[in-house]
């Protein structure tokens, strides 16, 4: 990663009595970067997602935006982020016109930029419709629309969504993917929760996985699904041919570097020691010129939520002792 | 249509045609006034009230001037002037600000450019500008009694203008008990409606106290005491502002720091002092020294431990910014040294007074009596968090007993055991020196010294840590924020 991290999270700590919700938490997430933060119920998400929005203090640990530490300088901090948490938070009596001009005072705007801002956000969230409606009484889907046009008022670099696709139907889901593509595209760096994977895995660069308050793993994607396969220097690869799948078995038992592992009625399931693209792409013609009539021919991949459940079965990283921990954050 | 509004796109129109309220106005009093205006608990305030009026106006009418039913209507305007500024208008600011956390939409309005003060203000001007319109539309009675009978205009708009004074402090303090858990709540709430039987203008002094021109028993409350008005605005300023500090500091982040202010307040109580008469400057050390106690514990209470920032706010300021800033650092370790410089202070003032042995000795015991329970504090669990009803507990407790025991001691024959007790025990020792008129015998002094000192110096040691801390900040590389 070339350019300097726009999110710095040392060593993240936050108790509530003998809980430990988060539990010495870091990672890093570069400008512009989409990153998906994975975790069960409970799992602490909620609770740092608050502690990067400047909204509770760590007990331990730091977090630095842009160079700036938050815990120390949280109204710098503010002006720069923007936080859609899984509630509108809009009170009785207030319609949805008034809610976004509420927001759009508070951050400070007044006279033709106000009217700019607003308006902006509104044909974004698409609301022009619902602007004289109760805040209070949209449908879940018009509520997260809502939410995000009031996140977007000021135009942050850095946003955090907790849960924004949850309880929306499908067609409001794929609306609420392509809002997350248009704003990748405007450089926004997101920080995104979520209990649905294989959506993250669509919308995010990078994936962060947490349980009990601990990291389990941060990495892209594509590495994930295929961690297990990497991990012992090989592809696991799936091959379909056309007709009896003999000269196929008979190919791989004979061809260096290749293992079967499940032969099946079209064709079979093998691992190839190796970790080279290239020399992989090299196998696929070879198995061609070879007169294998090939019909499918890629490589398998874990599902997410797969690797999700196997992570959680592996013991759990080390975490530095509290002494040394302490010394960190000093140094 | 000006040039500006001429260049709005169609869609920017739509919203500048919804927008109610100049937008140069602050964003909280805007949606307060909106809200509030459109509340049916305003609205039906103000129509209840005026139907109310209404009726006794056509009964005063109907009886004339001098009749039983004009002064009723007398009665009727005062009440619910007091019912709508003193009543109507606190009731709304109890929930005010904890609806606000309950629906967790604070957090959302302190990611804005709002600050956790302009929330709060914001919350309180609306609710005592609502507060003036129903005081307004009340106005044409007011008017209607003038044409009607003989009335002071001039001394009743002073009354309303006190009434509606008060109604701004108790507004604000309201609004500081909606972010306070639901029993503190009740025990103020409680503690209000005992004090308001004797405040000037309550309804009960309105009642017992009327005048014969039909003003209230207020004219006579205050005119009476030849109060110093001055004083008394003065006096009400710094409660309405520890109010709100109370209300800013549940909003503010950990690292916006409130304490200067909060603990700044009750010695400014003591500015006046040189320009007031001797029988003036009593009453006003002993409200200062009641604002400061009820501070002091709730500063001696708070847990929260001060951050490197909240040091090195004073530390550039050199020397004399380190010696104030350990006085009003965040948590009670910091309100520990805060109490006992207070305490030397009162002391050392002592001696402008006649009896400085006194002054010296009750400053050492009631220094003793605040800190004993902080103290005892230290040993609780970390996780025990009712740590301010744990120091009202542990205070009240011992004040009730060192009572029983000065009453034992009356009724009893246990006259000289009980006030021996009485007299060494942390806080009922504070008690005692308040009523002696000649210093205690020489082992009795010796003993209260002796405890105020284990007391003190057990709390010194015990904020130790805190101290160390404070030296690791200073040498604490520096972070200066970018951007």
């Amino acid at each position: 990663m070339s350019a300097a991290p726009f999110l710095v999270v040392h060593n993240l700590v936050r108790h509530f009595g003998s809980v430990r919700a988060v539990d010495g938490v870091s990672f890093q997430i570069a400008p512009g970067q989409v990153v998906g933060l994975i975790g069960a119920n409970g799992a602490g998400k909620t609770t740092m997602m608050r502690m990067l929005a400047t909204l509770d203090p760590p007990d331990g640990g730091t977090i630095h935006l842009d160079g700036i530490n938050a815990v120390a300088h949280p109204a710098k901090i503010r002006r720069r982020l923007g936080w859609m948490p899984d509630f509108v938070g809009a009170s009785r009596d207030m319609s949805v016109g008034d809610y976004l001009d509420f927001y759009a005072r508070a951050h400070g705007f007044h006279g033709r930029e106000l009217i700019r801002r607003i308006a902006d956000v509104v044909q974004f969230g698409e609301l022009g419709p619902l602007l004289d409606r109760p805040a209070d009484a949209l449908s879940k889907g018009q509520m997260q629309r809502l939410s995000l046009a009031r996140t977007l008022l000021n135009e942050p670099e850095f946003l955090i969504l907790d849960e924004p696709a949850a309880g929306l139907d499908p067609k409001a889901r794929i609306e609420f993917k392509n809002v997350i593509r248009l704003l990748r595209g405007r450089g926004k760096t997101m920080l995104i929760s979520s209990h649905i994977l294989s959506e993250l895995g669509e919308m995010c660069d990078s994936l962060l996985f947490m349980d009990a308050g601990r990291m389990m793993h941060h990495g892209d994607t594509d590495s994930l699904r295929q961690r297990d396969a990497v991990a012992a220097g090989a592809f696991a690869i799936n091959i379909r041919v056309h007709g009896d799948p003999a000269a196929l078995l008979e190919w791989l038992s004979v061809r260096a570097g290749w293992r079967l592992v499940e032969s099946r009625r079209d064709g079979a399931r093998a691992a190839f020691a190796g970790s080279d693209p290239l020399v992989l792409a090299g196998e696929l013609r070879r198995l061609t010129a070879d007169g294998i009539c090939v019909t499918d021919f890629h490589r398998e991949e874990r599902r997410l939520e797969e690797a999700f459940v196997e992570m959680l079965r592996e013991p759990a990283p080390v975490r530095p002792q509290r002494g040394v921990a302490a010394a960190e954050d000093r140094s | 249509m000006s040039a500006t509004e001429a260049t709005l796109t169609p869609a920017e129109e739509q919203i500048a045609r919804r927008i109610d309220f100049p937008t140069w106005l602050p964003a909280m009093l805007v949606k307060e006034l909106r809200q509030g205006l459109r509340q049916r608990g305003f609205i039906a305030a103000l129509v209840g009230f005026q139907v109310l009026m209404t009726l006794f106006l056509i009964f005063a009418v109907a009886g004339g001037t001098g009749s039983a039913s004009f002064d009723i209507l007398q009665s009727a305007y005062w009440v619910m002037i007091n019912v709508q500024l003193l009543i109507v208008t606190p009731l709304r600011a109890v929930t005010g600000l904890q609806a606000e956390l309950d629906s967790r939409w604070v957090d959302l309005m302190m990611l804005t450019r709002l600050t956790a003060w302009r929330i709060v203000l914001g919350k309180w001007f609306s609710l005592v500008v609502q507060g003036g319109l129903l005081v307004v539309a009340m106005l044409p009675y007011g008017v209607a009694r003038y044409f009607f009978g003989s009335v002071d205009l001039v001394s009743e708009a002073r009354i309303i203008a006190v009434i509606f004074a008060a109604s701004a402090v108790v507004t604000a303090a309201a609004l500081w008990s909606s972010v306070l858990p639901k029993l503190a709540r009740v025990v103020l709430a409680i503690g209000v409606a005992f004090l308001w039987q004797f405040a000037p203008g309550s309804i009960a002094t309105l009642f017992a106290s009327r005048s014969r021109s039909g003003g209230p028993g207020l004219t006579f409350a205050v005119a009476g005491t030849g109060a110093n008005w001055w004083l008394l605005v003065f006096d009400a300023l710094l409660l309405l502002v520890v109010c709100l500090v109370g209300a800013v500091r549940k909003l503010s982040p950990r690292a916006e720091s409130q304490t200067l202010l909060m603990r700044g307040l009750p010695l400014l109580g003591l500015l006046p002092l040189p320009l007031l008469s001797l029988r003036d400057m009593m009453p006003q050390a002993g409200l200062t020294a009641i604002f400061f106690i009820i501070v002091a514990a709730l500063e001696l209470a708070r847990a929260e431990e001060p951050m490197e920032c909240h040091w090195r706010a004073w530390t550039r300021f050199g020397r004399w910014g380190r010696v104030v800033g350990r006085l009003v650092q965040p948590g009670w370790a910091s309100a520990i040294e805060w109490v006992m410089v207070a305490a030397a202070a009162a002391a050392l003032g002592g001696y402008a007074t006649v009896m400085p042995w006194k002054v010296a000795l009750a400053a050492l015991l009631g220094a003793e009596a605040l800190i004993f329970p902080a103290l005892l504090l230290t040993w609780m669990s970390s996780q025990f968090t009712q740590r301010t009803a744990g120091y009202a507990l542990l205070l009240i407790g011992a004040s009730v007993l060192a009572a029983i025991s000065a009453t034992a001691g009356v009724f009893g024959n246990l006259a000289t055991a009980a006030d021996r007790v009485m007299m060494l025990m942390p806080i009922s020792s504070f008690w005692s020196v308040l009523q002696l008129s000649v210093p205690p015998p020489t082992p009795v002094l010796l003993g209260q010294i002796l405890l105020a000192g284990a007391v003190l110096g057990g709390a010194w040691l015990r904020a130790s840590p805190y101290r160390r801390q404070r030296r690791e900040f200073e040498t604490a590389p520096t972070e200066e924020p970018q951007g």
